[in-house]
Order: structure tokens, then sequence, then C-alpha cells
């Protein structure tokens, strides 16, 4: 059974492109009711908020709810597969704690306007890293057991907390 | 290797495996998902998917969703090796150019 160099490559072509595809719809089945749900606390928290400026209690609520129902879907998702209890979530939701702690303890924001800046910023991060697709490298990052990630991936990453960095510093 | 893996070698196994391969370890993925990923029909796939299982390649988990049945299909540890071993073979070929 002779393969030649042009079918060879032809089929490593097909394996990449089949590879990104199914890797490209998991990273959409796993991470899309998530960003349903914290859209839907998003857009309640920032509807109270547009109400009542003083409301910002409201996240109180809203922030440990939405961890839950994430706990509670990440749940129902591994119980389809045969992975264990999502540690991947765990850990990150322990490190995205920690970061917001660290970053309010040492910026220390005085007013609503400023939390609300914050938040707006990392909302956006978040957002532009899961649309880079960098959020799926780092689950397949995680997943493999430190495998692989693309460089630009990094690079896309970095630029997104610069931009982000300098736009909160020229509102403020 | 010598001689490609003829159970892989076939096209449409081919990208079944790396579609599956694409998914974290031990990750299932049902049938019907499978489907529309790499569309192809349920007799296709279906066929395909034995061919793999009966080889070792693939575990196949039946189950019922309330009255419906959901059939999971997940890489195993020799498929995934048998898998890797293939992609190398054809690497050495496009590198022997």
């Amino acid at each position: 059974m002779a393969i030649r160099p042009e079918e060879a490559a032809a089929a490593l072509r097909d394996i990449e492109h089949a590879e990104r595809h199914s890797a490209v719809m998991y990273g959409y089945r796993r991470t899309s009711p998530h960003l349903i749900l914290w859209g839907a606390i998003w857009i309640a928290g920032y509807g109270v908020s547009f109400f009542r400026l003083d409301a910002w209690a409201v996240w109180l609520g809203l922030v440990p709810i939405g961890i839950g129902a994430s706990f509670w879907i990440d749940r129902g998702q591994t119980k389809s597969s045969r992975r264990g209890f999502g540690w991947q979530y765990a850990t990150t939701v322990v490190v995205i704690f920690l970061f917001i702690f660290a970053v309010l303890s040492i910026l220390n924001p005085t007013s609503d306007a400023q939390v609300g800046l914050l938040l707006r910023f990392w909302w956006r991060s978040a957002t532009r890293f899961l649309e880079c697709g960098a959020a799926q490298c780092a689950w397949q990052f995680l997943d493999s057991r430190l495998e692989r990630l693309p460089p630009a991936a990094i690079s896309v990453c970095r630029n997104t907390f610069c931009c982000g960095w300098r736009e909160l510093g020229a509102e403020r | 290797m010598e001689q490609p893996d003829p159970v892989i070698h076939q096209p449409a196994r081919l990208k079944l495996m790396a579609a599956l391969k694409a998914l974290p370890a031990r990750e299932q993925i049902e049938f019907m998902r499978l489907k529309a990923t790499l569309g192809m029909t349920d007799g296709n796939l279906g066929a395909h998917i034995v061919t793999l299982e009966r080889a070792g390649y693939l575990e196949i988990e039946k189950s019922f969703v309330g009255k419906k049945p959901c059939t999971r299909v997940r890489l195993t540890k020799p498929g995934r090796r048998a898998f890797e071993q293939y992609v190398s073979f054809l690497r050495d070929i496009v590198d022997q150019e």
C-alpha cells in the first residue's frame, strides 16, 4: 500500500481541518451555555443599575447565583461524558476571584462608576479572549496536559489586556 | 511503521479519528453531534464506528435519555496511539519528498 507524498499531504490537511472543526464545535458546546448565562446575569445586573445607581449590591446576589448555575451547567456537561467533575472550571473560578480581589485591593475603586468601568473592562477582555479562540486553546492546553498553545494566542491575549488597560487609563 | 494502518487509512475513518482526537482525553461525544461535525450519514458513520470499535480504537456506550436512545463514542488509548502513529507515518512520507 504505497502512498504518494501529495496524497499524504492532502490527508494531513484533511486531518488538520477535521481536528480544528471538531475542537471549535466542542468549544462552542462547552462555553455557549456559560456565555448565555453570564449574558443574562449581566443584563439583569446592569438593568437594575440603570434605574438605581446605588444598586451595586445586586451584584453580590447575582454573582454567586451565576457561579452556582455555572457549576450546575458544568456538572450536567461532565455527567454526559466520562471525565471527572470540572476541576478546570473550579480552578478558573478561583483564579478569577483571586485576580478580581487583588485588582480591587490594589486599585481600591471609590465609586460605582469606577467599579463599573473595571467590570466592563473584564467583560470586554473575556469576550475578546473567547472571540479569538484563545480560551479554547487554553482549554485544550489544560486538557492535553500542557501539550500545545499557539504563540498567536499568547500574543492576542497580551494585546487584548494591554489595550483594555490603556482604554481604562484614558477613561479615568 | 512500514505500512499504514489499514483501519485508519480509509479517508472517512481518518476524519472520524481526527475529530475524536481533537477532544480532550476520555471525552465522549454523542453520535448525532459527531454526525453533524463530520457531515456524514447515519449509516455511513455507524458502519465506520463499528469498524473502529472492532479494532479497539473506539468505545461505544449506549444509554437512554428519557425514552430516547443515545449513543456516545470515545477514542481509546490504543486508538489515540494508532492515530498518532499514522499521522507521523504521513509526515515521514511528506518529509521524504
